[in-house]
This record gives structure tokens, C-alpha cells and sequence, in this order.
């Protein structure tokens, strides 16, 4: 009982002084509509290309930038508890006979449902340009769920990289060199049937693949339940693994 | 209410404590006095389960800090060397925090707040962001969010480091209120002499992670070797009339009860042992030899004289600022008044 309580108090402190720190929101919404203006509009014309899945590329790019919004929102998380450890908040929480779990589960926590905040107002905005949403408001609820799965995961593997690295400088650059090949080596931007080979091969293993091409079906054709069984699937196991092992690995780093 | 016995941690090749053991009693005030790297942050890291110890043990209020540290986490509190307060909430809501992870309820916790608040002058800015409050006045906040759960024993690692004076003279006045009100025991450390001396029942001196002395300040103080009369006279005399003076050194040197005397630039140091009885008669002497004394001051040994002894180092000057070795220096100056 203890253990949820403490998660929830240090939950709602991160929301708390997420909201206190608007620059954060403003940042990570700019960014990925930048991205969906200039993308939209710098490869146009791809959609003419036969075979292309959708009628407009900005149709088919739109669920590309709000994995793009999750999964760069997602890696930033390691960066609160990188500052909770310098600042010497983290000893003054685990002086406390806190639940250790809750610390790394509060963290994370925070994180995913502002991240999941920042890409439905994505969405939102795509809606508003125009875009599409095949499955209506049940499609825009399993899209969520899947965004939340991913942001989950990614948010396990930038807490797992901060515990290892433990110093800000060397974790931005780590991220950074993550983030873009794994947008980039995925079905976000380019649809996978119009990627090279060996860039089919390593989409076909990036869990953001799986969240672009989910979502996608959802905003432009209707539910595929393979597809979404798979989305899930993928997912579910990698923000399970990742969960469980950031948590773990905060354990075992703490004395 | 702390024990510890035989703690040594390594890092490596680096033995930062090597075989320390103290006990501290229940409402004592107990201080770790040395310079930066001689081991105490590791030692307070160990007693309040933030590092495990390489060999030995250590417990607080009989629970062992290895195998219940969920027991010695519910009576401690910590204000670690460097403030950290969560600077995106408000001092209020600081303390909630703190006491909601310490699992008080709501109601005792508001009343508890409301007091503590009070306690370090916070109650007119509690709502607002603790980044808005001052330096001194993160301290007074940081300090108290170790106080919410009321704990038996607090610590306090360099609690007064780079505080401006009145700042520093304030906190020690709450940490002696607590100490006398709510009873609590505080384990400090710091390698501010002045700090250890005002505060603490009995201080350690410790150095290169190993215990040197450890006692009473003024006990610690007494076995350097009793007081020091500064006899001052004018400068004309010393250097009109040097075959009085040397007269004077050497019937002063001659008395049964001085250790030593040091010729000064302008006056005499004669080292004693109960310096008040003797005044007098050293004044005596210089007036039946025509010596009339301009300046007398009365001077006990301080911790720096204690720390010398048994480490052979002043604290490591490197590591003070110039501006903390001047306090420091002044501080000391000012203390050699007669009594």
C-alpha cells in the first residue's frame, strides 16, 4: 500500500514541476510541428510515387511525428533523475524509508503521461490540418494506448542509460545518437516498402516501427487486427523489459 | 543512540574511513571535526544507509544500519553538505512531501509543517517556489525538511559550509533549540573550529578516515597544556629600554608556575597553567621592576591548537577559502579576551 502511495506522491511532483516548467511543453510541442510542416511540405511530392499507402504524404506523415513527439519526449526522462541525483534530492528521498520503486516508478510515471499529453495535442493539431482519423474516437483511444506502451519503454531505456552513464553531458550525447537513426531506421517517415533492403531489415526490429505502422492503420484505414496484435505484442514486451530492468538497475545502484 | 564499530569503506585503493569506532548518547550533541576528504561525509553516508560500509558496523537507536535500514530510516533525519530542495515547489510544499514519504497523515503533518515553518522564520514565504527564497533561506528550508517526521537523531553534514555570519550564528541557534526542546540528538560534521567548539558536546577530531582524539572540546583544549597571558607593553620600552625587558623575560621565566615565555614583537606570551590565578602576580612582578604593562590578555588554547597536536597540520589550508581563513583567523582573535 505503501509502495503505491509513495508513487503517487512523487508522481504528481514531477507532473507538478513539469507544469511549473512551461518551457519544457513549449519546446517539445515546437519541435515536432516544425517537423510536420517542413517535412510535409519537403517531401510532397513522395505521395505520387506509385505505391505510395496514402493520398497525401502529410496523412501518412502525421502518425510519424506523434511517435516522433513520443519517442524524443520519452529519452528525455533519464534527465530528471540525472538532476535529482547531482542535486542531492535522490539522498534526501532515500534517507527517507520511501518505497525504493516508487522513486524510479514516480519518475517515469510523470514523464509518460506528460509525454502522452504532448502527442495527443499532436494530434489534435494534425486534425485540425486536415488530417484523417479512419476509426474514429475507439481508433484515437488504442492509438494512446500504444503511444503510452512506447513511451513507457523508451522512458525505461533513457532511466537504464542514465543509471549507467550518471552525468549529463555524456547522457545528451547518447540520446541524441539514439534517437534520430532509430526515428530514421523506422516506417515513421518513409513508408517500409519503399526503404532499402537492409533498412526494411532494421525497421523490422525497431519497436517505433511497430508504433508508426499501429497507429497509422488506425488513422487511415481502419483497425487491422494483426497489425495492432503485433503493435501491442512488441510494445507491451519492450516497455515491460524496460521497466523492469531500469527499476532493477536503480536498485542495484542505490548502495 | 549511534553506534559504530570498526567501519572502514574503500573505493578502490582509497580507504576513505579506516577503522572508525565512537558511540553518541541520546541528546548529546556530537561533532566530526577535519578537513575535506578526511572521511566524515563517507561516515554519515554509511550511518544514514546511503552507503554500505566495506567491514565493520554501525547502528542507530539499537537498529543496524545493514540489516533494518527501513527502522534507521523512520527516526533519522539528513541535511546533507550541499542544499537541495526541490526548487519548482514551494517550501510548503517541501515539507509535505518529505513528511508524505515519512507516511504521516495529513492532519499532524500540516500542524507539524505549520511549526517547523515557524521554527526557521519561513511562515510568510511557505507558498511561494523555493527558486525565488534566498541562500540562507534554502538552508533554514533544506534543514527542516530533515525535521518532519521528528526524528530521534539528525544529520547535519557541514550545515553552516559558505553561509554568510549572521546566517551561520542563525542556524546554530536552531540547532541548540532543537536540541534542547525536542530533545534530538545531532551528529555533525564540519572543519569549521569555531562550529564544533560553539555546538557540540564532544567533538572527534578525525583525519585520513581515523578517529585522532575525541572528548570535549575543553577537555581536548585543557590537554594542550593550559593558558596563554599576553602581556603587552609599550613599543618605546621595548626599544629604549631592552636591558629592562630582558630583565623582565628572565624574571618572569624564573617563576615557578610559567612553562614558557615567547618574546613578541611588542609583548610577552607566558604560557601557564591557570592563567586567571596568575595575572596577578605577573602584573606584580613587572610593576616592582618599573615595568608598566600597556595590554593583558588572557588566551585559552582553541581546537585549531588541538587539531595541530594530533595531526600535525593546521586544517588543510588549500582547502578554506581566504575569506574562511581570515573568520577563522579573526574568530580567534576575538575570543583572547581577558577575562
Amino acid at each position: 500500500m505503501n509502495a503505491i502511495l509513495d508513487t503517487w506522491y512523487l508522481f504528481i511532483r514531477n507532473l507538478r514541476n513539469s507544469v511549473r516548467l512551461p518551457i519544457i511543453w513549449v519546446m517539445s510541442l515546437i519541435q515536432p510541428l516544425i517537423w510536420l510542416l517542413l517535412f510535409g511540405q519537403l517531401f510532397k511530392n513522395i505521395a505520387n510515387v506509385p505505391g505510395f499507402p496514402t493520398e497525401s504524404y502529410l496523412a501518412f506523415l502525421a502518425p510519424g511525428i506523434m511517435v516522433m513527439t513520443a519517442l524524443f519526449g520519452a529519452t528525455f526522462s533519464g534527465m530528471g533523475t540525472l538532476v535529482d541525483m547531482d542535486l542531492g534530492y535522490l539522498d534526501k528521498m532515500l534517507v527517507t524509508p520511501v518505497n525504493r520503486n516508487a522513486i524510479i516508478l514516480g519518475r517515469m510515471g510523470g514523464d509518460v503521461l506528460r509525454v502522452v499529453i504532448q502527442t495527443i495535442i499532436i494530434v489534435l493539431i494534425a486534425l485540425a490540418m486536415g488530417v484523417g482519423f479512419a476509426t474514429g474516437f475507439a481508433g484515437f483511444i488504442t492509438a494512446v494506448a500504444l503511444v503510452a506502451l512506447m513511451v513507457i519503454g523508451f522512458a525505461g531505456l533513457s532511466n537504464i542509460l542514465a543509471l549507467r552513464i550518471r552525468e549529463h553531458q555524456g547522457f545528451m550525447m547518447v540520446v541524441n545518437f539514439i534517437t534520430l537513426p532509430v526515428m530514421f531506421m523506422s516506417s515513421a517517415l518513409m513508408p517500409r516498402e519503399l526503404l532499402p533492403n537492409w533498412l526494411q531489415t532494421v525497421a523490422h526490429y525497431n519497436p517505433v516501427t511497430y508504433a508508426a505502422d499501429g497507429i497509422r492503420s488506425l488513422m487511415t484505414t481502419g483497425f487491422d487486427s494483426i497489425l495492432l496484435v503485433q503493435a501491442f505484442l512488441v510494445l507491451g514486451g519492450v516497455a515491460l523489459v524496460m521497466m523492469t530492468t531500469a527499476t532493477l538497475l536503480f536498485r542495484r545502484r542505490l548502495i | 543512540m549511534i553506534e559504530v564499530e570498526q567501519l572502514v569503506k574503500q573505493y578502490n585503493s582509497l580507504t576513505a574511513v579506516n577503522g572508525i569506532s565512537f558511540e553518541v548518547g541520546r541528546g548529546e550533541i556530537f561533532g566530526f571535526l577535519g578537513p575535506n576528504g578526511a572521511g566524515k561525509t563517507t561516515t554519515i553516508k554509511i550511518i544514514t544507509t546511503l552507503l554500505n560500509p566495506t567491514s565493520g558496523r554501525a547502528s542507530v537507536a539499537g537498529y543496524d544500519v545493514q540489516k533494518e535500514p527501513g527502522k534507521v530510516r523512520s527516526v533519522i533525519g539528513y541535511v546533507a553538505q550541499d542544499v537541495s530542495v526541490d526548487d519548482k515547489g514551494t517550501g510548503r510544499e517541501n515539507l509535505m512531501l518529505q513528511g508524505r514519504l515519512h507516511h504521516i497523515d495529513g492532519k499532524s503533518l500540516r500542524k507539524r509543517i505549520d511549526e517547523l515553518l515557524e521554527l526557521v522564520d519561513l511562515t510568510a514565504d511557505a507558498n511561494r517556489l523555493a527558486e525565488t527564497y534566498s541562500g540562507g533561506m534554502r538552508k533554514r528550508l533544506d534543514l527542516v525538511t530533515g525535521l518532519v517526521h521528528r526524528p530521534e537523531v539528525l544529520f547535519l553534514d557541514e550545515p553552516t559550509l559558505g553561509l554568510d555570519p549572521q546566517t551561520r550564528a542563525k542556524v546554530w541557534t536552531y540547532l541548540r533549540e532543537l536540541n534542547q526542546k525536542e530533545g534530538i540528538t545531532l551528529f555533525l560534521t564540519t572543519h569549521y573550529m569555531e562550529e564544533a567548539d560553539e555546538l557540540c558536546h564532544r567533538v572527534a577530531i578525525i583525519d585520513h578516515g581515523e578517529i585522532k582524539a575525541l572528548d570535549h572540546p575543553d577537555v581536548l583544549k585543557d590537554e594542550i597544556g593550559g593558558d596563554c597571558i599576553n602581556v603587552g607593553l609599550s613599543e618605546e620600552l621595548f626599544f629604549e629600554e631592552s636591558a629592562l625587558v630582558e630583565r623582565a623575560f628572565q624574571v618572569i621565566q624564573g617563576q615557578p608556575y610559567v612553562k614558557r615565555v615567547e618574546t613578541l614583537a611588542d609583548s610577552f606570551a607566558v604560557y601557564v597553567d591557570k592563567g586567571d590565578e596568575i595575572i596577578p602576580h605577573i602584573v606584580e612582578l613587572l610593576r616592582q621592576i618599573g615595568i608598566p604593562v600597556k595590554t593583558l590578555t588572557l588566551s585559552r588554547p582553541s581546537l585549531q591548537d588541538v587539531f595541530l597536536k594530533h595531526t600535525g597540520t593546521t586544517i588543510r589550508d588549500s582547502e578554506a577559502s581566504s575569506a574562511e581563513q581570515f573568520r577563522e583567523f579573526h574568530s580567534r582573535v576575538l575570543r583572547r579576551r581577558p577575562r
